[in-house]
This record gives C-alpha cells, sequence and structure tokens, in this order.
C-alpha cells in the first residue's frame, strides 16, 4: 500500500509544444513512519510530483498506484475518495479559507467527504486541537487572526479529514522564525505519536535536517536523489544536487576549520548542541 | 541624519500602533528595525517616508521637520521597497520600471537612457532591461524596486520586509545588494525585518513591541537578550540560538563561542 510511481512522465500541454514537468519518476512510499522531503530548484517539478499523489493531476506516462488503486488514465469521479486518503496542503493555504467561522472552515472537508455534521464537527474540533486552535476561536471568522493562525486553521482543514498521508506544499514559506517552529513541532508530534507518513516540499534545509529522515532530490523533472538524509549530505558529489548545506552542518566544518572540532554530523539542534558541549568538556 | 522624537501614532482612538518612540539613525549606518505582526515597525517605516503623519511628535530628517512644506524635498531623501515584488512593479519592463520615478524630471532621451542603464548596472539587472516582471525572478524584482528608489538618487533607502516573500537564493541576492549600497555607495540603510538573522548584519537594532521599543544596540547585545525577544515573538535563528546555549555553560571553551559568532555574522 502507500504510493508507488512507476517510471512515471507528465507533460503539461502548451498551445503548440508540450513540455515535460517530471519525467521516468520511479518511487515507492510507505503508507506510515516515513517523513519526506522534497527538494529541488523551482521549476524542478516538485508540485507536479505530489499532485500525482492524490490524484489532482494524472500520469501523462507510466503508472501511479495510491492506496492500492492504479489512477485512471482519464479524470472520472472515483479518483475523489483519494483527496480523502492522502490529504495535499497546498502552499499559502490560508488563501483558500472561506467560510464565515474557523470551525465551519475547518468542518468542510469532512463534510464532503460524507460525513454527519456531529461526525464533521467532532472531527474539526479534534483537528483543530492538535494545531493549538482554541475553542475561544470556533466562531470568530477565519480572516480576523493573524497569518500563522490563518496557516494552522487551513492545516486543521486537511487534518479533520483523517487522510492516511500528509503532504504539505512549502508548509512554512511566508511564516516568521517563531511561527515556523511552531507549525512543524505540530507536523512533528502528528508523525511521531500517529506514525503518519509525512511528505514535505521546502526550500529550506534546515528542516530537512532537523525533521526529514528521507529526502528526494529533482532536477529538471528528474529524480536525482532519492535515499536517507544521512547519505544526500555525505555525498561525495554533494555539489552536483545545487543544493545548500543544512546551518547544522556549516558550523560544524566551519568549526572544524577555525578551532579544529573533530567533524562528526549532527542533524537536530538538540545533537548539536550536545555534541558540542561533550567535545568541549573533555 | 534621521531624528525621531517622542513620536505617537493611532489608526484610531483606543488604540496607539506607536507609543513614544524615539529613534537616531546615524548618516551611512544601517539600521534594522524589528518587532512581530503589528509591533508598529511598517507604521514607524510609513511616518518616515511621510506616508503618514504622526499624531503626536516630531521627525527630523537632515535638518528638515516632517510637514506639508518640507514633504516634497524629503521625498528626495528617502526612498522605500516594500514586502511584495508583483506590487511595486509598475512598469511594462525592467527599463520602463527604472524610467518610472524618473519621468518628470525633464531629463534628454540621452540622459535618461544613460541613468536608467547606470542604476540597471548598480543592481546586476543590466541584461534585463527588455523583460517583464513575470520573466524575472522575485529577486529580481527587488533589485529593480531598488533600482527605481537609487535612481531617485536618494540618500536613505526604506526595505520593508524586502526578503520575506523570496526564497533563500533571492534572499541571499538583496542582502548582498543592501551590503554593497552601504558600503560602497554609503547610502543610509533601515531594514524592517522579523527576521534576526537578516537583522543582524546591521549595525544596529531596534526591536518593537505593542508599539514601543524595548530593546536598542548592537545585534550582540541584543541577541542576548533572547527571553526578551522570545516574549516579543522573535525567535532567534539556528546558529546565534547555539551561541547564546553554549555561551550560557562555562565549561565550553570560549573558542568556540567566538567561532561561532564569527560564523554567525558571516551569514
Amino acid at each position: 500500500m502507500g504510493i508507488q510511481f512507476k517510471d512515471v512522465s507528465y507533460a503539461y500541454r502548451g498551445f503548440k509544444v508540450n513540455y515535460d514537468a517530471i519525467g521516468h519518476i520511479t518511487l515507492d512510499i510507505k503508507p506510515q513512519d516515513e517523513f519526506i522531503a522534497i527538494v529541488g530548484h523551482t521549476g524542478s517539478g516538485k508540485s507536479t510530483l505530489v499532485q500525482h499523489m492524490n490524484a489532482l493531476l494524472l500520469p501523462t506516462k507510466g503508472r501511479v498506484v495510491v492506496f492500492g488503486q492504479e489512477l485512471p488514465p482519464k479524470k472520472n469521479e472515483k479518483v475523489n475518495y483519494l483527496r480523502q486518503k492522502v490529504g495535499l496542503v497546498f502552499q499559502f493555504p490560508e488563501y483558500q479559507l472561506f467560510e464565515e467561522t474557523i470551525l465551519k472552515d475547518i468542518m468542510f472537508g469532512p463534510k464532503n467527504f460524507k460525513s454527519t455534521e456531529e461526525e464533521a464537527m467532532e472531527k474539526a474540533k479534534k483537528a483543530a486541537s492538535i494545531v493549538g486552535i482554541d475553542e475561544s476561536l470556533y466562531e470568530q471568522s477565519p480572516f480576523r487572526i493573524s497569518g500563522g493562525q490563518m496557516r494552522r486553521v487551513a492545516v486543521a482543514g486537511i487534518l479533520a479529514m483523517e487522510p492516511e498521508i500528509l503532504v504539505l506544499d512549502e508548509p512554512t514559506r511566508g511564516l516568521d522564525p517563531k511561527g515556523r517552529k511552531d507549525l512543524m513541532a505540530i507536523f512533528k508530534e502528528i508523525h511521531e505519536t500517529e506514525h503518519k507518513t509525512i511528505i514535505m516540499i521546502t526550500h529550506d534545509m534546515d528542516l530537512v535536517s532537523e525533521y526529514a529522515k528521507r529526502v528526494i532530490v529533482l532536477n529538471n523533472g528528474t529524480l536525482a536523489f532519492d535515499g536517507p538524509k544521512e547519505l544526500l549530505f555525505e555525498h561525495p558529489h554533494f555539489e552536483d544536487f545545487h543544493l545548500d548545506m543544512p546551518t547544522s552542518l556549516k558550523i560544524l566544518k566551519h568549526l572544524e576549520k577555525e578551532v579544529g572540532i573533530p567533524y562528526k554530523p549532527q542533524y537536530d539542534y538538540a545533537s548539536l548542541l550536545q555534541y558540542l558541549k561533550e567535545v568541549s568538556h573533555e | 541624519m534621521i531624528k525621531v522624537s517622542d513620536l505617537s501614532f493611532s489608526y484610531n482612538q483606543d488604540d496607539e500602533a506607536l507609543r513614544k518612540v524615539n529613534v537616531t539613525i546615524e548618516k551611512g549606518s544601517w539600521v534594522s528595525i524589528l518587532g512581530h505582526n503589528g509591533s508598529g515597525k511598517s507604521t514607524l517605516s510609513k511616518c518616515l517616508v511621510g506616508l503618514l503623519a504622526p499624531t503626536l511628535g516630531t521627525i527630523i530628517i537632515d535638518g528638515m521637520e516632517m510637514n506639508e512644506e518640507n514633504l516634497p524635498k524629503i521625498r528626495k531623501k528617502i526612498g522605500i521597497v516594500f514586502q511584495n515584488p508583483d506590487n511595486q512593479f509598475v512598469g511594462v519592463t525592467v527599463k520602463h520600471d527604472i524610467a518610472f520615478g524618473l519621468e518628470n524630471q525633464r531629463l534628454s532621451p540621452e540622459e535618461m537612457t544613460h541613468k536608467i542603464m547606470h542604476y540597471a548596472k548598480l543592481v546586476g539587472m543590466e541584461d534585463f532591461l527588455g523583460k517583464e516582471p513575470h520573466q524575472l525572478s522575485g529577486g529580481q524584482k527587488q533589485r529593480v524596486a531598488i533600482a527605481g528608489a537609487l535612481a531617485m538618487e536618494q540618500d536613505i533607502l526604506i526595505l520593508d520586509e524586502a526578503t520575506s516573500m523570496l526564497d533563500p537564493e533571492g534572499t541571499q541576492e538583496i542582502v548582498e545588494l543592501i551590503k554593497y549600497l552601504n558600503q560602497s555607495l554609503q547610502k543610509t540603510i533601515i531594514t524592517i525585518t522579523h527576521d534576526l538573522s537578516f537583522a543582524g548584519l546591521s549595525d544596529r537594532l531596534i526591536v518593537l513591541k505593542d508599539g514601543e521599543i524595548i530593546l536598542e544596540g548592537t545585534p550582540k547585545d541584543v541577541f542576548k537578550e533572547e527571553e526578551l525577544l522570545k516574549s516579543s515573538h522573535l525567535e532567534l535563528p539556528f546558529g546565534l540560538s547555539l551561541y547564546n546555549d553554549l555561551a550560557k555553560d562555562p565549561n565550553v571553551d570560549p573558542k568556540l563561542v567566538e567561532a561561532l559568532w564569527a560564523f554567525n555574522s558571516k551569514m
């Protein structure tokens, strides 16, 4: 189960020419316990790739199988239920808020997937509590809260559909550092307690280093790397991927050069702090 | 020099967006104004360029008090670049956009062409003069906006969250350009931001919370006040937070701590 891509290509149809957004992608994503970062330059095909995961796009060539169901070659109604299985949070999802109250907005998803009013409300309340939206805000307009809160309401709208896999397209873009940290803590919590697979598009290598387990690198629509983050950042030809190093590793390289601290990769803040304390206590 | 004395501003009667703000900004310096959303930082920048008139207090720019009479002269000294690159691109092409502010200055066509080329070169956009906005990246659009401001030959440039909608590459482009404007062209730079790693590159920081200044000083001094910054919803970036955590531990080699500071200041 989970999501499988078998030699998948997708071409956008232009007026005169078609252009390939992704080509010959083969992937296997497990339904649980994965935390995957998808990275690559603007225009490398990241958004095109993830839109296949819940059948918003259908492959031009190759096969995509989502929870055992192969995507059909043409759009048909039957794939809609996959959007409940694989929840996709778009970039700047707060632009899509529209209801009169926050609670109604979060209920919109589950109601569309045939939950009764009571069920939808229960799911919405649960989702709101996961993202830290307080009960006192339920009846407020989603347009009268801060940008960070709006983003969390939009995420709750997807969580309320109880998807098995969560796909996030640049979830922290435009948030301030505090908002970024708070939101990532929510995804980490969901991943750790519910074992949900999380797939996240990002440009931020610090987020990749701190949270992801596996990294998929796209370059001009093709798969340039797919594997554990440790292997990516220690890759002998890392510079060929044209990616930035995470700050943690940049700091370690700087400290090795300047004060001779042995370079030993540490990927998250807590382990880097601990390592630096240890080496300097010796 | 900019001197702001006892500046207050209210959008409505019950709520003061700025309360008795006093700021002095030296000529040729780079100052960052930091604060969370709603702290008053953008209100302050709008007062500085005369887009908003203060409720109380005075603003003096190069010896001229901000008032209706002086405003045209002050506008020649101080320019602003906003957050969203798409909302401030007014020309059809890069060339027309840079030309926009020059159009009512009675320049001959030769002078005009010369000036456009000159400012396009300063921001590294000379090869893009015929391009339309949709053919440019966010960072490139912001560089064009900066060229437009430079073409007005203003000495003071305010950048209001000018990097917050850009990707890391675009941000880096603008950071390099700001350094150049400040160091090589001696422009006075005021950056409005909630990004502490970006602010850390400037000479001096001013932190606003709920319309009041709560901290002021060099980046090194301000970043020590982690608790106060947190209470203002400002989060230290990775490297600075690590610096503080290690500096607190007496067992950690001071040389390591210093090396980490050096890392943070080069960005």
